[in-house]
């Protein structure tokens, strides 16, 4: 018992040795060995088609951080009732990564292409989310839109229209293909 | 002669780290301050590169992977090259992984700047090849202090050893494990996610500062810690119920039950490491009051011993299924998430930094500044913590009322400003920070400076 104390209180190595397998052998029971019962269990779930545009978009929906403000996680009680059923892990079949989020300074989206449906408040809401919401608290991304002169849009183009102070005096914001991309991604989060 | 060199080479990595540290503080708190002051006024710097969602894991990166890994990594140095009486094994593996740290900090910051990103995945969202630079400059930060304390001609290895080699031996595998591509994909992912961004506090910030702390009290102080037994209890209960709990960040989502009901468990387990090691410190606080109440060094490591008791004790709390439903994904965890890292890893590297480089450098900084530094920070934490908390605890009432989402949202915005105001205090205490550390600086680079000044131009 003391040569065994004494290896511990005299030997760097045994230290890190000792360090290094019992924290991997506690890895192997709480992180690897679980994460690949689950992966095995998820193995035959169907993974939804998805369109390049909903692709694109939901790049750009990490790209801009938005899983930060808003989880995509049911939970089983009654605090989550407004954002759908709980979820399962067919939810995530395929996601890389899955966008749980841990924070929801906005709502959940879970389920939010079955709550808002409509293609234009989403750019609307895109553009600035004050024009739709005024006390919303989530960024405004205007660099995904172009802000012409009204007499410069071009005809029959999906245009938004707003007053002082989303937009000066005459201008329009014409939505790039990113803007289109992100509701479209949008509009596909759906609970089947 | 030989040992003259010894020390300046100590000096000088000691300081290249410390000082590192600190431009990364002022840059993590400097984005910290504009995420919290655009949740008061969403449209003010509505710049692409400065969008909330892009700088926000630029504020968590720059501040856990570079501002506490570098202020730790070069205290452990010190401790290293202090407790074994033996110079660093490598002064240029040193500086290596000084350099691989910043470039990979450099380079996380301008890829998710440029929204170039793993996803929302907290603490691991650089992409592969950026991590990689960080993991290699881990790797040889590690192998270099190893090989200092195999080295060394003292029989003894001092517990704080223990800690830092823990810390060294920890991180390469749950950096390998994060970044497994297999576990990428689906629900599978989850389970990692908890495992990582729980266990690189535990498992690196946390054993590297205790271990420093288990030397800077007793330098501070002169006079052994109260109990080496208890800390020795605090090491291998740290180890294994830490490595146990990550779960208990996704409760009630699709991963297995047993794996959380084992992780919020384990959490109370953690109670007995956490409150050995603060009991040991405040322990060995006893008789020293008259001197600590004189010395900012002490403020800061006594209140950062205080915060991780309390700190992990609301942590374990929270865990509890009745709790964890009301205020996760609530603003709580947010204030949680600050009274850890800041109240109590950053106070005892704050206290740390006091108290060992003026001994190392045989410079110090006046303690008015260091008294202002101490204030600053605790007053701007104590708005911070306690804004989010009640803030939490509302957005919690709120959701489970029913009422409409937006109104949990109108109702904080008193609390979104008052840690606003917080938060800008503590990254004030952070510029005074750097200046008392610029006045500690080596001599080395005062007359460097001097020389400089007097070269004909």
């Amino acid at each position: 018992m003391t040569r065994f104390a004494h290896l511990f209180s005299r030997s760097a190595l045994t230290i890190y040795l000792s360090v290094a397998a019992v924290f991997t052998i506690l890895t192997l029971l709480v992180a690897i060995d679980p994460a690949m019962r689950l992966k095995h269990e998820d193995a035959d779930l169907p993974i939804a088609a998805v369109d390049a545009a909903v692709a694109r978009g939901r790049i750009i929906y990490m790209a801009e951080g938005c899983g930060y403000c808003h989880s995509q996680l049911v939970r089983p009680a009654l605090i989550d009732t407004p954002y759908g059923r709980p979820s399962r892990a067919a939810d995530y079949a395929g996601a890389t990564p899955p966008l749980v989020g841990t924070q929801r300074n906005g709502p959940d989206l879970s389920a939010v292409g079955e709550r808002q449906t409509s293609h234009v408040w989403n750019l609307y809401h895109l553009f600035n989310p004050r024009s739709m919401v005024p006390a919303s608290i989530m960024p405004a991304y205007p660099w995904y839109f172009e802000i012409v002169d009204k007499v410069d849009a071009p005809a029959g183009a999906l245009t938004l229209v707003l007053d002082e102070p989303f937009l000066a005096e005459g201008k329009v914001a014409l939505p790039k293909p990113e803007a289109l991309d992100i509701v479209a991604y949008l509009l596909s989060v759906k609970q089947q | 002669m030989r040992e003259r060199k010894d020390h300046r080479q100590t000096t000088a990595i000691v300081y290249a780290y410390v000082a590192s540290c600190a431009v990364w503080l002022l840059l993590g708190s400097l984005y910290g301050v504009i995420l919290a002051w655009k949740l008061v006024y969403p449209d003010a710097l509505t710049i692409e590169l400065l969008s909330y969602g892009r700088i926000r894991p630029v504020h968590t990166a720059s501040l856990l992977l570079g501002f506490l890994s570098l202020g730790l990594t070069g205290l452990a140095y010190l401790v290293v090259n202090r407790t074994a009486e033996r110079p660093i094994w490598s002064p240029a593996l040193a500086f290596a992984g000084l350099a691989l740290w910043n470039g990979a900090l450099i380079a996380g910051l301008v890829t998710l700047s440029l929204g170039t990103t793993r996803g929302p995945i907290e603490y691991r969202e650089w992409i592969t090849p950026v991590a990689v630079v960080f993991a290699v400059g881990a790797l040889i930060n590690g192998l270099n202090i190893l090989l200092t304390l195999i080295r060394r001609p003292v029989p003894e290895l001092y517990i704080s050893n223990w800690f830092i080699l823990a810390g060294f031996a920890c991180l390469p595998v749950l950096y390998l494990v994060a970044y497994l591509p297999a576990f990428a994909t689906g629900s599978a992912n989850i389970i990692i996610q908890g495992y990582y961004m729980h266990v690189v506090l535990g498992l690196w910030f946390t054993p590297l500062i205790l271990g420093i702390t288990y030397w800077a009290l007793p330098i501070l102080l002169d006079k052994p810690i109260y109990s080496y037994g208890l800390g020795v209890l605090a090491f291998w209960g740290n180890l294994v119920f830490y490595s146990l709990i990550g779960a208990h960040h996704f409760i009630f989502a699709p991963t297995p039950w047993w794996l959380q009901s084992t992780a919020i468990l384990v959490g109370l387990g953690m109670m007995v490491p956490v409150w050995a090691s603060t009991g040991n410190f405040l322990l060995t606080m006893r008789g020293s009051w008259r001197y600590i109440r004189h010395e900012p060094a002490g403020w800061f490591l006594l209140s950062g011993a205080l915060m991780y008791g309390l700190a992990s004790t609301q942590g374990t709390l929270q865990a509890f299924r009745p709790i964890n439903l009301l205020v996760h994904f609530t603003n709580y965890t947010v204030g949680h998430a600050h009274f850890a890292a800041y109240g109590f890893v950053s106070f005892l590297l704050f206290g740390a930094v006091y108290a060992l480089v003026p001994r190392l450098t045989r410079r110090s900084c006046p303690k008015a500044l260091a008294a202002i530094h101490f204030w600053l920070a605790l007053v701007g934490l104590a708005l911070y913590v306690s804004a989010m908390t009640i803030a939490g605890v509302r957005q919690g009432l709120g959701w489970t009322s029913g009422a409409a989402f937006i109104d949990s949202v109108t109702a904080i915005a008193p609390w979104y400003l008052l840690r606003a105001i917080g938060g800008s205090l503590m990254a004030l205490s952070h510029v005074v920070f750097a200046f008392n550390l610029w006045c500690m600086r080596p001599h080395a680079i005062r007359a460097a400076a001097v020389a400089a000044q007097r070269a004909p131009a």
